[in-house]
């Protein structure tokens, strides 16, 4: 492994939490060469409630893949993910400079500088700025420089994240002796997984539906115009089947596995299943009836939030490329076809791409893999030409973080 | 209306029994409601009560005492959901509220929580229970989530209060009922369903303290599991019929809207009263019992009560009522099952037969005397989260999770009101 470098990347995910470390040849191709997973304790709704927890988990999930890849890490890019992240658009303004009103390089960094000197509100901290189509005397351009107007605008779909939180999770990978490298927020890492560039031209809605929380990104013209956050995950539909069936949590996710289904069919009124299967003590049969009206209910409301979200956005539009689904929850048989009732669109389920090891190939690990993906290619540009504003990492973002 | 019932049953203890008075009273709308179907059930050995500002609404109620207030603030209308106009009129109406409990040895408060009338009145009539320092048991409805998140909100800490101030507090969550019920129910029929439970209750309450004989020991015995003032209350009912009716019963029992089996702190009192047909076997009691000690630990007493009802045929009812002191202390493992036989002792042959044990578990009964009443209002805000852990499940300690005015947490189909049948 004497040639090109290697990147690792951490998720710490409602149900688990996954490490990888991957190598990036000198030409810039990714290879992934260790994974460590864990089954997560401490978290709920994509948010750390048990720190203590938490680091046990990551620790013995970066062992796991420290040993698999022979390789020691150092540091680590991790995802971000949790309802307290909270995005909002920001704009930095330039007047163009130069005399005959060609916008230059100088230009193009002073809007973008302006953008994110903006503060973020209080107590929290900026986690990424993802920008969006510059604009020149309110006309959008793809490539501003070389172009005439008198007024250069760039805008950011800009994401913050509680500083606590934030702090106390770099604080956890600086006590194991790991620098966290840089913040990414787990719904682009998805989207960079699963999604063809095709696909982030014509615009489309990757919904990554975890274990705690459904994280989503909207693309429009190959920017990402919107990504949040949604604390409700497959943990709610066993909640949900626990709550309304009656049964115990375990034997409702035992159910949700098993008999799941995101469409409430009306055919077989009375079949009934077993909640456990194993006909252990107190087992009993439910309706599959209901157990089909309950995840339904939840999954279509799931969806009516993001498409509320969509709407909000851009309006009555349809995204091009349809809906894309990913992690974990989105096994539930019947999801497909609920979405693409919901949002009137093409949905196909997004698996990261070919050529990784099999454990890691389910949607499960779309964020984790597209973290990694995200990691390599933000240090080949870093190895050749001018670091982007973009890239200068977390050092810019935690500015301020651990003062006082 | 007692008077016959006792007369008809046991004439010989008539001149040394002295008459209980125990007093149900129905506040607002809600209340009133479930009061007027008790009467329509026939139910026989209370008091009712109904006490309303709309007097519309208690023209409507027979079979009961009626009791209008605030006519000078509202003018016979409803407080419409105003809960400070209800605050006002139960400020103002003190004496009548003392006047309602005066001489009353056991009080049974019934209220929809959530609007201006009920929630405002429960909260003064149980002061008024607390001065004059007699038994409390309070049923309240919560809200159905439609209602909206203030109704829920309002409902949810006026509960919180109340629990503080009488012996035991049963919360139905009118959600629960509407899930309960089968499919295509009205939205009237779901009301009276939230009734029927009550007048279950109520019905399970009265055959263990007016049948004969036992009278003095049972309303003693509810006194007793109720013991002091706050703490949680675990209320079930069970019903079954058919081939195995112990069966049945648990699994109705287990199916109850209001009773929360899955969580796991001990109770510290526990009353289980079977009610059964002629025909039902001592067999099917110790097996329904022996079942019910498997899911439930007890700290420190138990008390069992059989009884035949004629009227039951071959159905099974059980009832539950345990109590839960906030703090906490080791549990105790309670009865074996040779103490379980010992309880009953061959049933009786004819009819009317009653078996009502008290059993010990442990000799840790005084230890409860012992406890700092200051501990237990201090851990009282702390347990008041949970009142909705019915609802929110496995969610129950982590943080409300809006979205608009919705709680993502609470289960989907019950915000939206979807039916799901489970039986």
């Amino acid at each position: 492994m004497s040639e090109g470098t290697i990147v690792a990347a951490a998720e710490i995910g409602t149900s688990k939490v996954a490490v990888l470390i991957g190598h990036v040849s000198e030409a810039g191709r990714l290879g992934i060469i260790g994974h460590g997973l864990c089954s997560s304790r401490g978290v709920r709704k994509g948010a750390i409630y048990d720190l203590r927890a938490v680091l046990d988990c990551l620790q013995s999930a970066i062992e796991l893949a420290e040993t698999r890849a022979s390789v020691s890490v150092e540091n680590l890019f991790l995802a971000q993910s949790g309802s307290h992240l909270q995005g909002q658009f920001i704009e930095g303004i330039a007047n163009v400079r130069n005399a005959n009103g060609i916008v230059q390089q100088e230009d193009v960094e002073r809007a973008c500088s302006d953008a994110k000197g903006k503060m973020p509100p209080n107590d929290r901290i900026w986690v990424v700025h993802i920008r969006n189509p510059f604009r020149i005397d309110e006309r959008v351009v793809e490539e501003p420089i070389g172009e005439q107007g008198s007024r250069l605008s760039a805008g950011y779909w800009s994401v913050s994240g509680e500083r606590k939180i934030i702090s106390d999770q770099i604080r956890l990978l600086n006590g194991i002796a790991i620098e966290v490298e840089d913040l990414i927020l787990a719904s682009t890492a998805s989207a960079e997984a699963v999604l063809q560039t095709s696909e982030k031209r014509s615009g489309c809605i990757v919904l990554d539906v975890g274990g705690g929380s459904t994280d989503y990104v909207f693309y429009k013209d190959g920017f990402i115009v919107r990504a949040g956050v949604i604390p409700v995950g497959g943990d709610h539909i066993t909640n949900d089947l626990s709550v309304g069936l009656r049964i115990n949590s375990r034997w409702a996710e035992n159910l949700k596995k098993e008999h799941g289904c995101a469409l409430a069919r009306t055919e077989d009124k009375e079949r009934k299943v077993w909640a456990h299967g194993d006909h252990s003590i107190g087992d009993r049969e439910c309706y599959l009836q209901s157990v089909h009206a309950i995840i339904e209910a939840r999954v279509r409301e799931l969806f009516e939030i993001v498409r509320k979200e969509w709407v909000s956005v851009l309006g009555d539009s349809k995204p091009g490329s349809g809906v894309v689904l990913t992690g974990g929850t989105s096994r539930l048989s019947g999801i497909e076809e609920l979405a693409a009732k919901v949002f009137a669109t093409h949905v196909r389920i997004g698996t990261p791409p070919n050529g990784v090891e099999k454990a890691i190939a389910g949607v499960e690990y779309s964020t984790c893999i597209g973290l990694l993906m995200y990691a390599s290619r933000n240090d080949t540009i870093a190895g050749g030409g001018p670091r982007p504003v973009a890239a200068t990492g977390l050092l810019r973002k935690l500015t301020g973080l651990f003062k006082s | 209306m007692m008077e016959s019932a006792i007369d008809s049953e046991s004439p010989a203890s008539k001149s040394v029994k002295p008459a209980y008075r125990i007093r149900v009273c129905g506040l607002g709308g809600a209340g009133g409601n479930v009061v007027q179907t008790l009467h329509s059930a026939q139910l026989e050995g209370f008091e009712t009560v109904v006490v309303n500002t709309d007097a519309k609404a208690l023209e409507m109620i027979e079979g009961a005492e009626s009791v209008w207030l605030g006519r000078k603030i509202t003018r016979g209308f409803g407080t419409g959901g105003v809960l400070a106009s209800g605050e006002r009129i139960a400020a103002q109406e003190r004496t009548t509220f003392d006047g309602l409990v005066e001489g009353v040895d056991c009080l049974i408060s019934i209220t929809g929580m959530g609007g201006g009338t009920g929630t405002a009145f429960a909260d003064a009539l149980a002061s008024a229970a607390v001065r004059a320092d007699i038994l409390h048991l309070a049923f309240v409805f919560h809200p159905f989530s439609f209602e909206g998140a203030e109704r829920a909100s309002i409902a949810e800490e006026a509960s919180g209060r109340l629990r503080g101030k009488v012996h035991g507090l049963v919360i139905i969550p009118n959600d629960l009922i509407l899930q309960a019920g089968g499919e295509q129910v009205s939205a009237m029929e779901a009301f009276d369903e939230a009734n029927r439970w009550i007048v279950r209750a109520l019905r399970a309450l009265g055959l263990m303290i007016f049948k004969p004989g036992l009278m003095r020991q049972d309303l003693a015995s509810l006194a007793a599991t109720l013991s002091e003032r706050g703490g949680r209350v675990l209320f079930g009912l069970g019903e079954g019929r058919g081939d195995d009716p112990v069966k049945a019963a648990l699994k109705s029992l287990e199916q109850c809207p209001f009773l929360d089996l899955d969580n796991d702190r001990a109770l510290d009192q526990l009353l289980i009263q079977v009610t059964g047909g002629p025909s039902m076997g001592m067999a099917a009691v110790q097996r329904l019992i022996a079942s019910l000690r498997e899911r439930l630990t007890c700290r420190e007493s138990i008390r069992f009560g059989a009884s035949i009802d004629a009227d039951a045929a071959d159905a099974i009812q059980v009832c539950l009522l345990g109590k839960m002191e906030i703090g906490n202390a080791k549990p105790v493992p309670v009865l074996d099952s040779r103490d379980t036989a010992m309880l009953f002792p061959g049933g009786k042959g004819d009819d009317d037969a009653q078996v009502s044990v008290v059993a010990h578990a442990t000799k840790l009964q005084k230890r409860k005397a012992a406890k700092k009443p200051s501990a237990a209002i201090e851990q009282e805000e702390f347990d008041f989260i949970s009142d909705n852990s019915v609802q929110r499940g496995l969610f129950e300690k982590s943080e409300r999770n809006f979205y608009g005015d919705e709680d993502l947490d609470v289960p989907t189909f019950m915000r939206k009101g979807v039916r799901i049948r489970i039986l």
